[in-house]
């Protein structure tokens, strides 16, 4: 998969999203210089004023893709990347930038005109193949700096194909429902480390639903909880990625 | 008549995307336009039809540097529509975490940044052989401003803990404890940063601007006050319409905002203008040993601020910390009934005044959002001054006119995915 012999040539791309992945991999604090031992950052606007063309071994890709000028850029970016990776919740389901495609009337966020077309705005795997899928809103330092460690090491990522209740278990986390406060945590892929429910904040599903997740078991324990049909479908679309399970809201 | 353009087309080392093309005619500057390229992302229309308690997470979201702030900006002004009133406690901790989320931006500013302009290093990945005590030095501190977060919040990027009224969980004595120790910790490495930005020679430019700041009678506030200009105009946050005009330029997805007609500056150095009387004594000591004079109006100073500003915020950290210890901490319970209302705040986000502003219905569905953010205020002065500035280094090679321009334009620290709802410098 990736060239031992030379140093691994890795690359950050941001299209549209807040860049909080990014802030949020930065805090990998000396894990990064661990990472530059085997591998070099070639490409990273955010933080280098010289950035490389590819072609690139492991590639992040944050950010969901909402422009004419993202789409092409996208293409290349896969074309130039041997591991492309969706990093972080917009560039794996559409996220917080896509509930723009659920709002009726986009004119209202400006003053005047609209100052550019807009495409619909997706998951960058509407277009392109992904080969890891790095979620959360924001992801998991740990899980991306794993991954790379992985890579280097001649591995490919294995993804977490269990819930966030698993996560609450493994660090004697009280169960939310159990207090009375409902959450997604059943339905919603693990690999966070559960920090939300560790703070008594439900976990809102922003790392998005697990394939084999009982959506209608879910729906109903949050209706039993007194959660209006109405806030359930709200709940499922805030990050977009379980509006399509919203229908068996019933 | 000679017709040229400058351009920069990827402007590297700032939050998302931008671009710059500089119009000349006869070698004088016709335009300068920021265009910040990145995608429009809407947020005031995707709120409409929302409920109450999404506004925060919703909102967070915008930016992922100052995300502490538009959660408590965007909750104060959901309990400002709703009339409830949070507790001293639940106030003085979101203040803790307004100061934690300063901390880690001013301090990913600084570092990762805008230090390798200063130092003459494409980043601060290749100052890590050369500069290694002063790499182990910044990432050292960016942890700890993150950890900070994370006690209160729950994480450090988009927290999750504040809530509209209280907090749903609270740091007990331990994690209060742990909190204080971490605000000590970083002291010494937080002087060593100021003493280090304070040795740097910055151009002798100066960009007279309506600065503005939140103002408070004996404090140098984040979380609340009145919005006041350099030369003493006061208002309520509440009546932003009336002087803040917003409006779009046609080469870019950015919203601008003016004061009565006039650039705006906000941020550390307006805050500085404004409130330096109230630094702790530790920060007014590094303020008067770095020979600033006050006021002062020029960009380049802004860096210098940050830089004393984390000296203040760990200085108040303390004092908060410690005020909490010895009352203590209790988990606070809430009930809300939605009812219709019209919440206007501000507070000061890292890079300056941030305004939220949200209209709820009967049922507590917003109907109406508006937010105005730091770098919408700033962009008029930045395009000014690069106007004014590019005279003066036209002479250079391309690359340090680059260089130049983006060091002018990064002691802003403009954060560019804030109005776009930002930089490519391009010389044609």
């Amino acid at each position: 998969m990736v060239n031992l012999m030379k140093r691994s040539r890795i690359a950050f791309f941001g299209h549209t999203s807040c860049k909080g992945c990014f802030f949020e991999f930065l805090i990998l604090e000396k894990k990064i210089l661990e990472i530059l031992k085997g591998a070099e950052i070639v490409h990273f606007e955010l933080i280098k004023e010289y950035n490389e063309e590819g072609p690139f071994d492991i590639t992040f890709m944050d950010g969901a893709t909402s422009t004419k000028e993202e789409l092409e850029m996208l293409k290349k970016i896969r074309k130039d990347s041997k591991f492309l990776i969706a990093m972080g919740t917009c560039a794996c389901w559409g996220g917080i930038p896509s509930i723009k495609n659920l709002a009726k009337n986009l004119r209202v966020a400006y003053p005047g005109r609209v100052p550019q077309k807009s495409i619909e705005t997706t998951p960058i795997d509407k277009h392109v193949r992904v080969d890891y899928y790095l979620r959360g809103c924001p992801i998991n330092k740990d899980e991306a700096f794993e991954v790379i460690r992985d890579l280097l090491n001649g591995k490919i990522p294995r993804e977490k194909d269990y819930c966030v209740c698993v996560e609450c278990r493994m660090k004697g986390t009280r169960c939310l429902f159990e207090d009375g406060i409902p959450c997604m945590g059943p339905i919603t892929y693990a690999g966070c480390g559960a920090p939300c429910p560790a703070i008594r904040a439900a976990c809102d599903g922003c790392r998005g639903p697990l394939p084999d997740g009982n959506i209608g078991q879910e729906i109903k324990l949050l209706l039993d909880y007194g959660i209006s049909r109405e806030d359930i479908k709200r709940m499922f679309s805030k990050y977009v990625s379980f509006y399509k399970k919203s229908g068996e809201i019933k | 008549m000679s017709h040229h353009t400058f351009e920069i087309k990827n402007l590297t080392k700032v939050e998302a995307r931008a671009k710059l093309t500089i119009k000349l005619e006869d070698k004088e500057v016709k335009e300068a336009n920021l265009q910040i390229t990145e995608a429009s992302r809407y947020f005031e229309a995707m709120l409409r039809g929302r409920k109450y308690n999404e506004a925060a997470s919703i909102t967070q979201r915008i930016c992922g540097i100052c995300s502490v702030a538009h959660t408590i900006a965007s909750l104060k002004s959901v309990e400002r529509a709703l009339k409830i009133q949070p507790s001293q406690n639940t106030i003085d901790l979101r203040k803790l975490l307004l100061i934690g989320g300063h901390l880690h931006s001013h301090l990913v500013h600084l570092y990762f940044l805008s230090l390798p302009d200063y130092l003459g290093f494409e980043s601060i990945l290749e100052m890590s052989s050369e500069k290694h005590e002063l790499v182990h030095r910044a990432l050292r501190l960016e942890k700890i401003s993150t950890d900070i977060i994370r006690i209160i919040g729950g994480r450090p990027i988009h927290p999750v803990s504040a809530d509209i009224g209280r907090f749903t969980d609270v740091p007990n004595k331990e994690k209060l404890e742990t909190m204080l120790n971490k605000f000590k910790e970083m002291k010494e490495d937080a002087i060593k940063t100021a003493e280090l930005f304070m040795s740097f020679k910055t151009p002798d430019f100066q960009s007279i601007t309506r600065q503005c700041a939140l103002k408070k009678v004996g404090d140098y506030p984040l979380y609340d006050g009145k919005v006041s200009t350099i030369d003493g105009f006061e208002y309520d946050p509440k009546d932003y319409k009336k002087y803040l005009k917003e409006y779009m330029k046609k080469y870019s997805t950015a919203i601008n905002v003016r004061f009565n007609d006039e650039r705006l500056m906000v941020g550390s150095l307006a805050r500085f203008n404004l409130n330096h009387k109230n630094l702790t004594d530790d920060a007014k000591e590094l303020l008067n040993s770095s020979g600033m004079k006050l006021p002062n109006h020029s960009p380049y100073m802004n860096n210098l601020a940050q830089a004393i500003e984390i000296v203040h915020f760990i200085d108040r950290g303390v004092e908060i910390t410690e005020k909490l210890l010895s009352s203590g901490l209790k988990k606070e319970q809430i009930k809300i009934k939605p009812k219709g209302g019209v919440g206007i705040i501000a507070v000061e986000a890292p890079r300056g005044v941030l305004y939220h502003h949200y209209k709820l219905d009967k049922n507590g569905i917003i109907q109406y959002a508006n937010i105005i953010t730091p770098t919408e205020q700033n962009l008029d002065s930045i395009e000014n001054d690069i106007k004014r500035i590019f005279p003066t280094i036209f002479h250079l090679p391309k690359k340090r006119i680059t260089l130049e321009l983006e060091k002018l334009i990064r002691a802003y620290d403009p954060c560019i995915s804030c109005p776009t709802h930002f930089l490519e410098v391009e010389f044609i």
